[in-house]
C-alpha cells in the first residue's frame, strides 16, 4: 500500500515516457520542499506537485532487466555468462513470487533517495513514520536536493527497485520495503550515529554505501559510530539489540582505493587495504568487496582481512544499470557502493525466509554460501571448510545458495546476538625496535587457551588486533597476524600516501596517534572464521620500505566467537 | 561511486587526482630520518597543537590545530561542480586571526593529530550518566541545553543545539569539563566518501 501526504493530478506520465525530464531541472526550490539554503537557483533538483502522485504500475517485464548483468549474466556485456548474483528465480523479465524480499525492510543510509521515483514508490510507504528521516529538513521526504545527490537513489535501485512493472530494471529484493535516512546529506557525526540505530525493530538491514576517504591513510571511526554499531548488534543494558534482539545487520562497502597511486606507466603502485577504514573493520559490519562481469576484481577493489563477501560491480568496460533521480536510470554505476546493496538485497532474501536468524547467523550464511570466484587467483587459501582470499573475502555472494542454506540453518548459540570473547594484551618496556630491513621482521606471540580466557572459543567469528608503535613513517610497516592453524591475515602493507598531490609523500597515519585509544589502532579480521581460538597467535611486523625507523610498544588480541562442537 | 572515485572532501580528493596523471613519478617519503625518537614521533602531528584548541572524545582530550587555508561554510554549501564532491570547505585567505571571529554559520577547519580535516557543523553530542536516564530532558534543561533529538533508542545520547563554529567547540568542552555528563563532544563534520 502506498500513501503520500499529497495527492494531486497525474503529470508523471511524461516522465515515465522519458519526456521533458530536463524541463524539470530548470528551476530550484524543491528538494524535499525546502528553500535552497544558499539561494542558488541553478543548483538543485525540482519536484513539482505531480511527483507526489504514485506512479502507474502495470504488470509486465522490466525493459532494462536485460542490461542488469549482475542479476542474470548471459554474456550480454562481453563478460562471462553465469558471473552474476545467481538469482535463479529471475527469468526473462520476471521473478518467482516468494523470493523477492517481501516484508523485509532495507534502510538506505546515504545522501538522499528519490522515493518518488516510479520504480521505488511501490516499495516506499511515506505514511509510516519509520519509512524515512530527513536530517537536512526534518519532517520532509529525503529527496535529492543538489544535482550531485544521485548516489542514494542508485544504491536503493540496486537493492530494491520494483520488478514486474514495465519500468526500468529491478532490484535484488524487489518487493522489500524501503527506508531512507539521508545522514550523508550533511555528513555530521550525530546524523550518522542516529541513522544507524533508527527504527531498529523494523529494519532488516542497514545499507551504507559510504566510508572513509580511500587515500591509504589510517582513518579512524568516531566514537559515536562505534557505539552505535556495537549497540545495534548486541544491545545495551537498557535496550535490546536491533530486530527485537536478533541484532541489526550493517552492510558497508570494502572501499575503492585499490589503485590510489599509480606508477608512471599507469600501473597500480599502491593499493589501499580495507582495514585502514575504521568504519568497515568493525566486528558488527559486513564489509563487501566487488567482482565484475568476468568474476574478477576490478581495478579499484581493495583487499582486506575484514572483507566477508563480494557483490557485483562494474569495471572500466561496463557498469551497473540502476536508477537515478528525476525518474530516470543510468548504466554506469560503479564501485563498492554498487556491490554493497546487492549483498543487502541478498540479506533481505535470507530474512524473508528466516526472519528469526541472528546477525551472526546471517554473516555465517553469507560466508558459507559464497562461491569461489576467480579460482586461478593465487590469493586463495583454504581451511576449516572455507576458501578465503583477501581480494574476495569468502567469495562472490550467491543468492540462491544463501537462501537455500538459510532454509536449513540451525541458529548458532541459540540465536544469541552476543559473542563470547577472549582478550589478551601485551606491552613492551622498553619498546622493541623494528629494524629498517624488509628481511628482518619482528614477531611476538600470544597464547590462548580455555583457562586464560575463562571460555573455550572453538569457532572464531571475528578477530580484533590492537597495535601501537612509534614510527617516523608508519606507512613503512607491514603487519600480519598468523593464527594457530597458520592462516595469515594481512592487516597492513607498506605504502606511501599523498593527500596534497605534490612530490613529497604525506603521513599515512600513525599507530601512536593520540586520537586513538591507548591500545592503538584496531584492525579487524574475518579471515579466521570457524578456526578454534586455542593456540599461539603471532603478530609479524616488518619495516618493508627503506628509510625511517620505529619502535613497537604494544599489541593486543580479542578473539570473538562461540563454543560449539 | 560517481564517475570517478570521489570523496566528500576536496582535500582528500587530491589523493585520487594523482592517479589520473600516469606520467608523474610517485611521491618521495619525507626525509631525512629524524635524529631521535621524539622528532620521529612529531612527524605527521600538529605543528601548533599548543595553540589551545582541543576537544574530548571518549573522555580523552584531543589536540587540534586550525588549518588557515580553509573555512567550512555550513550556511552556504556552494554549487557542486560536475564530477567533484560537494563540500562545505572553501579556500580562505583571511589569515588565522580572522578564523577566530568568523560570521555565523561558518567554522574554522581543524586538523586532528592524524592530519584529517574536521569542522564544527553545529550542535553538541552529550552522553548522560546512566543514573540520569529517567530524567534525561530535565538534566539537559538544568544545564541550559536545548535538546534537538536523542541519538539512540535508550535516550542516553542526545544532540543539543548550538551554532556552527567555535561556539559549539566551547560549549562541548565546557559541558565535558563540568562533570555533569558522562561525555560531551562537538557534532563534527568529517570527510566521508560515497563509494
Amino acid at each position: 500500500m502506498i500513501s503520500y501526504p499529497r495527492r494531486l493530478p497525474i503529470r508523471l506520465l511524461r516522465v515515465l515516457l522519458g519526456l521533458s525530464i530536463s524541463g524539470l531541472l530548470t528551476a530550484c526550490g524543491g528538494g524535499g520542499g525546502s528553500d535552497p539554503p544558499d539561494g542558488d537557483r541553478e543548483c538543485c533538483f525540482v519536484y513539482e506537485s505531480s511527483w507526489f502522485v504514485p506512479a502507474v504500475q502495470q504488470p509486465g517485464p522490466d525493459p532494462s532487466l536485460g542490461r542488469q548483468w549482475h542479476l542474470l549474466n548471459l554474456g550480454q556485456t562481453g563478460g562471462t555468462p553465469g558471473e552474476d548474483l545467481n538469482l535463479p528465480w529471475v527469468t526473462s523479465g520476471s521473478w518467482v513470487p516468494g523470493f523477492r524480499g517481501e516484508e523485509v525492510r532495507v534502510a538506505i543510509v546515504d545522501d538522499a533517495v528519490e522515493v518518488v521515483h516510479p520504480d521505488l514508490t511501490p516499495n516506499f510507504d511515506a505514511g509510516k513514520p519509520e519509512s524515512y528521516f530527513n536530517y537536512r529538513v526534518p519532517g520532509q521526504l529525503p529527496l535529492p536536493y543538489y544535482f550531485d545527490e544521485d548516489h542514494g537513489t542508485s544504491v536503493a535501485g540496486i537493492a530494491l527497485a520494483r520488478d514486474d512493472n514495465t519500468l526500468f530494471g529491478a532490484g535484488v529484493a524487489p518487493r522489500a520495503s524501503l527506508g531512507v535516512y539521508n545522514a550523508l546529506a550533511r555528513n555530521l557525526d550525530a546524523d550518522i550515529a542516529d541513522a544507524l540505530r533508527r527504527d531498529p525493530k523494523v529494519t532488516g538491514v542497514y545499507n551504507n554505501s559510504w566510508g572513509s576517504p580511500d587515500n591509504g591513510v589510517l582513518n579512524p571511526a568516531e566514537a559515536g559510530f562505534v557505539a552505535a554499531i556495537t549497540a545495534g548488534v548486541e544491545g545495551t543494558k537498557s535496550v535490546e539489540a536491533g530486530r527485537n534482539g536478533k541484532g541489526s545487520i550493517y552492510v558497508f562497502p570494502a572501499g575503492n582505493g585499490g589503485c590510489y597511486l599509480q606508477h608512471a606507466d599507469g600501473s597500480c603502485a599502491m593499493s589501499e587495504n580495507s582495514n585502514y577504514d575504521g568504519y568497515v573493520n568493525k566486528r558488527g559490519v559486513i564489509a563487501v568487496c566487488a567482482v565484475d562481469d568476468t568474476g574478477r576484481a576490478p581495478y579499484y577493489a581493495e583487499p582486506g582481512a575484514n572483507i566477508l563477501v563480494c557483490g557485483r560491480s562494474g569495471n572500466t568496460r561496463v557498469g551497473i544499470t540502476t536508477l537515478v533521480p528525476q525518474g530516470a536510470e543510468r548504466t554506469d554505476f560503479n564501485g563498492t557502493s554498487a556491490s554493497a546493496p546487492m549483498v543487502s538485497g541478498i540479506v533481505a532474501l535470507i530474512l524473508k525466509e528466516r526472519p528469526e536468524l541472528s546477525w551472526r547467523d546471517v554473516r555465517l550464511i553469507l560466508a558459507k554460501s559464497a562461491r569461489q570466484n576467480d579460482p586461478g587467483d593465487p590469493g586463495w587459501t583454504s581451511g576449516f571448510g572455507l576458501h578465503f582470499n583477501p581480494k574476495y573475502g569468502f567469495g562472490a555472494a550467491d543468492a540462491a545458495a544463501a537462501v537455500a542454506l538459510a532454509k536449513t540453518w540451525t541458529s548458532i548459540d541459540n540465536g544469541s546476538p552476543v559473542m563470547k570473547s577472549c582478550t589478551v594484551d601485551r606491552s613492551f618496556v622498553p619498546a622493541r625496535g623494528i629494524p629498517d630491513d624488509p628481511a628482518t621482521p619482528v614477531t611476538d606471540s600470544i597464547g590462548i587457551d580455555a583457562s586464560s580466557c575463562m571460555t573455550d572459543i572453538t569457532r572464531v567469528e571475528f578477530v580484533e588486533v590492537r597495535f601501537r608503535a612509534t614510527h617516523s613513517y608508519a606507512g613503512d610497516l607491514r603487519i600480519e597476524l598468523i593464527s594457530p592453524a597458520g592462516q595469515v591475515s594481512l592487516l597492513a602493507n607498506e605504502r606511501v600516501c599523498n593527500l596534497d598531490n605534490d612530490a613529497v609523500a604525506d603521513s599515512c597515519g600513525n599507530y601512536d596517534d593520540p586520537g586513538l585509544p591507548p591500545s592503538g589502532w584496531q584492525f579487524g579480521s574475518v579471515r579466521h572464521l570457524e578456526e578454534p581460538a586455542a593456540g599461539t597467535w603471532t603478530l609479524r611486523v616488518t619495516d618493508a620500505q627503506a628509510g625511517d625507523e620505529g619502535r613497537w610498544s604494544s599489541w593486543g588480541l580479542t578473539v570473538w566467537g562461540r563454543q560449539e562442537p | 561511486m560517481r564517475s570517478a572515485i570521489v570523496t566528500l572532501a576536496g582535500l582528500a580528493f587530491a589523493a585520487w587526482s594523482l592517479a589520473g596523471e600516469p606520467g608523474r613519478p610517485l611521491p618521495k617519503k619525507p626525509g631525512p630520518v629524524p635524529a631521535d625518537k621524539a622528532a620521529a614521533a612529531a612527524i605527521g602531528k600538529p605543528a601548533n597543537a599548543s595553540a589551545g584548541h582541543y576537544w574530548y572524545e571518549n573522555g580523552q582530550r584531543m589536540a587540534l590545530r586550525i588549518d588557515p587555508a580553509w573555512v567550512a561554510d555550513f550556511s552556504s554549501p556552494g554549487r557542486p561542480e560536475r564530477g567533484r564532491p560537494r563540500t562545505p570547505l572553501k579556500r580562505f585567505i583571511g589569515g588565522e586571526k580572522a578564523l577566530e571571529t568568523l560570521p555565523g554559520g561558518a567554522s574554522p577547519v581543524f586538523r586532528d593529530a592524524n592530519g584529517a580535516a574536521r569542522a564544527l557543523g553545529g550542535g553538541v553530542i552529550v552522553r548522560l550518566r546512566a543514573a540520569d536516564l529517567p530524567h534525561a530532558r530535565a538534566r539537559l534543561a538544568d544545564a541550559g541545553l536545548v535538546p534537538v533529538r536523542p541519538l539512540d533508542p535508550e535516550g542516553r545520547t542526545w544532540l543539543v543545539d548550538s551554532p556552527p563554529g567555535l561556539p559549539s567547540l566551547a560549549l562541548a568542552n565546557q559541558l565535558h569539563e563540568s562533570g555533569r555528563f558522562e561525555a560531551a563532544s562537538p557534532n563534527w563534520w568529517r570527510p566521508r566518501a560515497l563509494k
